[in-house]
């Protein structure tokens, strides 16, 4: 069966927020999470209208911008929601898109073993979004417990260059503390996570 | 960063383009008023004629140059910088202002203010979003938070202290991956909608122009709300 992404959402021309250079961001439909700070919460909603596309009709749709891609080192981010869920359609879309285009991932690495496997074979670049690393606040934040999620952080580690991922620290007002978050970038040092980038949520 | 402000530096990006490849193009400063995605009709036309005239190059055999020419123009955010201050800095290079403090990102170019056409214009700070990185210092806690989350009440003080609800969460349990999303989301290619699909347009989003093969440029074209008047025919 040809594999499909289910597309909910698309932003073109976006710049030094989902990797380097001019990217488009399409996110996917469905996560296994339930942030409570989640900006994206129609991922989650049966109602939402998705597209099923396929690689081909992906690339007719985000072709547009391959010269800014090409001149700038971008490409294609996914997002969502949660892409690597559809993990089977990163290396039929690479075959198509050639290999000019660089593939960006933005997960949270809560998805099952197979499916960063898969992944890891064809995106280039990863953004992991991983919260807190202390399970409780991880389970308070998101619904999940998250021994799986730094399970896959290690086995992706060892299958990507650490250069190529960039794990996101957030400080989520009610939810952690710079202790935490200082005790996070700690143990992630010691998994041989290289690029950390910490920043805020706001809460309005 | 303002729908101008990504103009610009796309149209920074296509001049390069344009050098690289000794292709004649003149930046002409952008008559629209009023509020900008970063896009529109006509810039969409020059990054289609900047593409044919590349593929011509193309074609006679000469050589064409476009990886990563504009490399150093986007710099992504996995500095010690926010990504507010990478784009401020993106910007102010791109202006020719000079920038304080030490400017060795990872990975960039070096500035060569001879290669980049000086821009007129102003750096603003857009007001940061939800679940935009902020300055820390700008984040104070209040004495005591209760909020409504999934598992229930979690209540902190005002050091961070956090008191989590009891749950029937059991460390000793094995993980269980949700694996594929709640809901079965059963939808067609070929489904009917009525008009278009209603994709969600993320805030800051471009709109997607309409069939190339549909534009008119003497028609006035609706983008994203802002009516584009029609080009004047010059005589």
């Amino acid at each position: 069966m040809t594999p499909t992404f289910p597309m909910a959402a698309i932003s073109r021309l976006r710049m030094a927020t989902d990797g380097d250079g001019v990217t488009t961001l399409v996110c996917a439909w469905g996560c296994p999470l339930r942030c409570a700070y989640c900006l994206n919460k129609f991922t989650w909603d049966e109602k939402t209208k998705v597209e099923r596309l396929t690689a081909e009709e992906l690339y007719a749709r985000v072709k547009l911008d391959s010269l800014y891609f090409e001149a700038t080192g971008g490409g294609i981010t996914f997002g969502g929601g949660e892409p690597l869920l559809y993990a089977d359609f990163f290396p039929e879309f690479r075959r198509v898109c050639g290999t000019k285009w660089k593939l960006t991932a933005e997960t949270s690495l809560a998805v099952p073993r197979e499916k960063l496997l898969l992944a890891a074979g064809t995106i280039d670049r990863f953004i992991v979004d991983i919260k807190d690393t202390d399970p409780l606040v991880y389970q308070a934040y998101t619904g999940l417990d998250n021994r799986a999620v730094l399970q896959n952080l290690r086995l992706l580690l060892t299958l990507a260059d650490p250069q190529k991922i960039r794990v996101r620290l957030p400080l989520i007002p009610e939810y952690n503390t710079e202790h935490h978050r200082d005790r996070s970038e700690e143990i992630l040092r010691e998994m041989g996570v290289i690029n950390i980038e910490r920043f805020t949520y706001i809460v309005r | 960063m303002t729908g101008k402000q990504k103009c610009k530096i796309l149209k920074q990006i296509r001049k390069q383009i344009a050098d690289a490849n000794d292709i004649r193009y003149v930046i002409e400063e952008c008559s629209h008023k009023g509020k900008c995605k970063g896009t529109c009709p006509r810039c969409e036309w020059e990054v289609r004629m900047l593409e044919r005239e590349l593929e011509k190059r193309r074609l006679s055999g000469k050589k064409v140059a476009l990886a990563g020419i504009s490399a150093g123009v986007i710099v992504s955010s996995a500095t010690a910088c926010t990504p507010v201050e990478i784009m401020e800095r993106a910007v102010n290079r791109l202006l020719g202002n000079e920038i304080e403090g030490n400017m060795a990102l990872e990975g960039d170019v070096p500035y060569t203010p001879d290669t980049l056409q000086p821009l007129e214009g102003e750096t603003e700070i857009v007001e940061p979003l939800m679940g935009d990185p902020v300055p820390e210092s700008d984040i104070s806690y209040p004495g005591e938070v209760v909020e409504e989350t999934a598992v229930g009440e979690v209540v902190a003080d005002v050091d961070g202290l956090l008191e989590l609800p009891e749950t029937d969460y059991d460390p000793d349990d094995e993980p269980e991956f949700a694996g594929v999303p709640p809901f079965e989301c059963e939808t067609e290619t070929d489904q009917e909608w009525e008009g278009e699909a209603e994709i969600p347009v993320l805030e800051g989003d471009v709109a997607y122009p309409v069939d190339e093969d549909e534009w008119d440029e003497t028609e006035e074209v609706m983008i994203a709300g802002i009516l584009i008047p029609p080009e004047e025919e010059t005589t």
